[in-house]
């Protein structure tokens, strides 16, 4: 898995090269608010399902490519009857790196990785034994798991206006013991500022 | 993956260097990475010494002398030792500082006398960065975790898994002012950790339902330190106090398992230093206080140690020309407590080093000292030369002879010996007779060091070691899996024998620094043990027989860098648990459906591959830093015991103002 994704990002990078083009760096910073669908069916997604997530980022150009940051907040209700209380919900924390480049006047895609936390809050923790006998052990109603998230974004910016609408995939392994793989399509809008001098120097 | 990382290095060694105007080598000693984090990642550092963790969090040393479950290097803080050792187990992470004061560290795996303290086992030494002019402030946070959490899938009772390893969150604070000569500082660290660790199963049964709570299977260690000083041309005077507290599950190895305890220590030191022509003149006193107990006690168990001790210290150095001669004394008086024991100690310490230069590429040096207790006494020498024999060549030599005393071993044997019966609390047998005899050790030693271009050197080193005597502590441990009742690991009858045999140490090391901003060196280890008893065999089967660490550094920007560090060691084998090859690990309370692979006696090779990004914002004053540990994620385990280390991420943030 390690070897195809840096094989991956290795195309990626060579293929974008052509069409890169890139601001100096901490010149320009956007904010991205989009919502995404779980599309993937794997042994997680069919036994728990979960409504929109909600995803609040931001980017900042940097050398070669963009740095970015940002929350995706997801719900997840458990469809298997036989899991009891099993509801929890998940926010995905994360850095990142992306390489936009140029299709068309306008039209950009940025594939990118980003690395993260997803961190998990259970509302009915499990305990063992389940009828809550003597010494019975709960599980911490709260997780923090690795995850890392490759993702692609086709970004369309009409004329010269800050604001742009964006539509990407991603696909987020959350390495529990049994990992967790969800694909997720998104959409959303992005609006784009010259950085303001207080945080250009923050970022320095 | 091997042949990919040699190819990688071929490469990087097949570029041209350039000679940077404003680089220099890396000199052995200095930090220039960014992988560590925590005091206890320093241990990976050194490439002549190895490390064993059941815990992932603390660590017992081999340098080379001793064994892991021998004696500890000693740790110095700015040159003022810090004694944390508790029957042979140390815990550097009770260092109050962080890893971006560490500008620098020396050490050695040989057993000397080094700033007026005999180190048995070497020594560490962390150099801090001196404080500003004017008020400073610092502070850093570090947090991270293990992957192959349970997640969701705790509420399939078939797919269940106990991992719970959480790095963190870390806290370190520091306050200081400078004012010409003067300075003060006052720091305070925090650091917390909740392992995965094989016996969790184990602690969950025995000992972590107390007085009808689940306790978290946490460490936790607050540490504090004050200092003042006064530095001149001539003088430097410094006082320090030192606080640290570790409510720990602490691995004794004649216990066979982990046991949750905690250790303190208090240090209050002054040291005062005159130079006056080619005199130097230096004198310590050093009180220190450590002591050790149960927590989570729901066996009534007691440890109840606890030690006072006074150190005082003189030495002097006369320079001149081409000769420096160093000699002095110190005494340490000890007071021992436990349980029943009372136990006092007096151990007084004549030392002196002569350092010559014979000639512009000849240099000759000699050390010399003696231990004296009350009803015995050690000795130790080495004699050492360094030839200059062309300009890029340097060739040293060295013969060294020691000995230890029972005292210094550190051995709980020891302590049994003079009345401490804590092991019949834990149903553990003494198989007597124990050895009382001092450690004694000879070797000798070979190092090339060439420098095949400006910023290009390599390091060859052959170390030839006999133990006329070593003790060895040796604990057999049996399987108890008994449902409910059981220990899982039950200690038999501990012994403690003197062996003798033969070690070979072999060391290459290459470092080259291409560019200012890219830098990579290579470290490889051989020991083999050549004769010996059958005990010696099997305790030397405990620490792998080779071991490789590469790392290279770049960075691309003046705000961002990158490292990269891979770590191969060999297969080891720990004989005394091979009661437990082949069993389950799993919770013998049936009630909860844990289990977490099989017992193997063999640790596995491995291949570790560590990477580390650091962003600088605001002018250098925030730094973050990103870890992911054991990248393809592999089966690390250092201990038969431990946890086997999968990857894990550390996320640190340091801000200086």
């Amino acid at each position: 898995m390690i070897k195809k994704t840096v094989l991956l990002v290795l195309f990626l990078f060579l293929v974008a090269r052509a069409g890169y083009t890139q601001e100096g760096s901490y010149e320009r910073f956007t904010v991205d608010a989009n919502s995404a669908l779980s599309v993937l069916h794997n042994a997680f997604t069919d036994n728990w399902e979960s409504p929109p997530s909600l995803h609040l980022g931001t980017r900042v150009t940097y050398h070669a490519g963009n740095l970015e940051a940002g929350l995706r907040y997801t719900d997840y209700n458990v469809t298997n009857p036989d899991y009891g209380e099993a509801d929890f919900s998940s926010y995905f924390i994360y850095i990142g790196w992306e390489y936009p480049f140029t299709l068309y006047r306008g039209l950009t895609l940025a594939p990118g990785l980003r690395f993260g936390n997803n961190f998990m809050s259970f509302d009915n923790p499990k305990v063992y034994p389940p009828t809550s006998g003597w010494a019975a052990y709960p599980f911490d109603p709260h997780e923090s798991e690795f995850a890392y998230e490759l993702i692609a974004r086709l970004e369309y910016s009409p004329g010269t206006s800050p604001w742009r609408i964006h539509s990407g995939f991603a696909f987020n392994r959350t390495l529990t013991y049994h990992p967790l793989s969800v694909g997720l399509i998104s959409f959303g809008i992005s609006r784009s500022f010259a950085t303001p001098s207080w945080l250009k120097n923050f970022l320095k | 993956m091997i042949r990919l990382l040699f190819i990688i290095l071929l490469f990087l060694c097949c570029l041209p260097w350039e000679s940077a105007a404003q680089g220099s080598a890396e000199r052995r000693d200095s930090l220039g990475t960014s992988i560590i984090i925590n005091p206890n990642d320093l241990l990976q550092t050194i490439p002549e010494w190895d490390a064993a963790t059941t815990d992932g969090f603390t660590y017992r040393v081999n340098s080379g002398l001793y064994g892991f479950y021998g004696p500890q290097p000693t740790v110095y803080l700015d040159d003022i030792p810090i004694d944390f050792s508790f029957f042979n187990w140390q815990n550097l992470n009770m260092l109050p500082s962080s890893m971006e004061q560490i500008n620098r560290i020396s050490y050695s795996s040989e057993p000397r006398v080094y700033n007026q303290t005999l180190s048995r086992a070497g020594y560490l030494n962390l150099h801090t960065t001196p404080p500003d002019s004017g008020l400073s402030l610092s502070g850093s946070f570090t947090v991270g975790n293990q992957i192959e959490d349970p997640g969701p899938w705790s509420y399939d009772s078939s797919r269940v898994t106990p991992n719970i390893d959480r790095r963190g969150p870390h806290y370190f604070s520091n306050i200081a002012y400078r004012s010409s000569g003067w300075f003060a500082r006052g720091q305070f660290s925090l650091r917390q950790h909740q392992p995965t660790n094989l016996n969790n199963h184990h602690r969950i049964g025995s000992y972590s339902y107390v007085d009808n709570v689940w306790h978290a299977v946490k460490t936790t260690v607050s540490n504090g330190l004050a200092e003042i000083g006064y530095q001149s041309d001539r003088w430097n005077i410094r006082a320090r106090g030192l606080t640290a507290n570790n409510d720990e599950y602490v691995f004794f190895q004649p216990f066979g398992r982990e046991v949750p305890s905690i250790t303190g220590y208090r240090q209050l030191a002054v040291q005062a230093e005159h130079e006056s022509g080619p005199w130097k003149v230096s004198g310590r006193y050093l009180a220190h206080r450590k002591f050790m107990d149960y927590r989570l006690n729901n066996k009534d168990y007691d440890f109840e140690w606890q030690q006072l001790d006074h150190l005082f210290s003189l030495s002097s150095r006369y320079r001149q020309d081409n000769m420096r001669v160093s000699s002095g004394a110190s005494l340490e008086i000890s007071d021992t407590r436990g349980l029943q024991m009372e136990s006092q100690q007096v151990v007084a310490t004549l030392f002196g080093s002569v350092h010559s230069r014979l000639h512009a590429r000849h240099t000759l040096e000699a050390d010399l000292s003696a231990d004296i207790a009350a009803h015995e006494a050690a000795a130790s020498f080495s004699l050492g030369s360094e030839h200059r024999l062309t300009g890029a060549w340097t060739l040293a030599g060295g013969i060294d002879y020691n000995e230890l005393l029972y005292y210094r071993q550190e051995s709980s044997t020891y302590w049994y010996r003079r009345g401490y019966t804590l092991f019949s609390q834990l149903g553990i047998g003494i198989d007597t007779p124990l050895s009382s005899k001092r450690n004694r050790a000879g070797s000798i030693k070979l190092t090339n060091r060439i420098q095949l271009a400006p910023l290009t050197s390599l390091h060859l080193e052959g170390k030839y070691l006999h133990h006329y005597a070593l003790n060895i502590p040796w604990q057999v441990v049996a399987h108890h899996g008994q449902q409910y009742q059981g220990l899982y690991t039950q200690p038999q009858d501990l012994e403690f024998s003197s062996e003798e045999g033969d070690r070979l140490n072999v060391r290459l090391g290459f470092s080259q620094q291409l560019n200012r901003r890219l830098s990579h060196q290579l470290n490889m280890m051989m020991q083999y043990t050549l004769s010996g008893t059958n005990r010696y065999r099997a305790y030397w089967f405990q620490t792998p027989q080779n071991r490789m660490t590469y790392e290279f550094n770049i960075q691309p920007a003046s705000d961002l860098s990158f490292s990269l560090a891979t770590t191969y060691r060999s297969s080891t084998l720990w004989k005394e648990y091979q009661n437990l090859n082949g069993e389950r690990y799993r919770s013998l309370q049936p009630q909860y459906p844990l289990q977490y692979g099989t017992f193997r006696t063999k640790t596995p090779s491995f291949l570790k591959v560590d990477i580390t990004a650091k962003k600088w914002f605001w002018d250098r004053r925030l730094a973050t830093t990103f870890s992911v540990r054991n990248l393809l994620n592999t089966e690390v385990r250092y201990h038969t015991l431990g946890l086997d280390k999968a990857l894990q991420f550390v996320i640190k943030a340091s801000l200086t103002l």
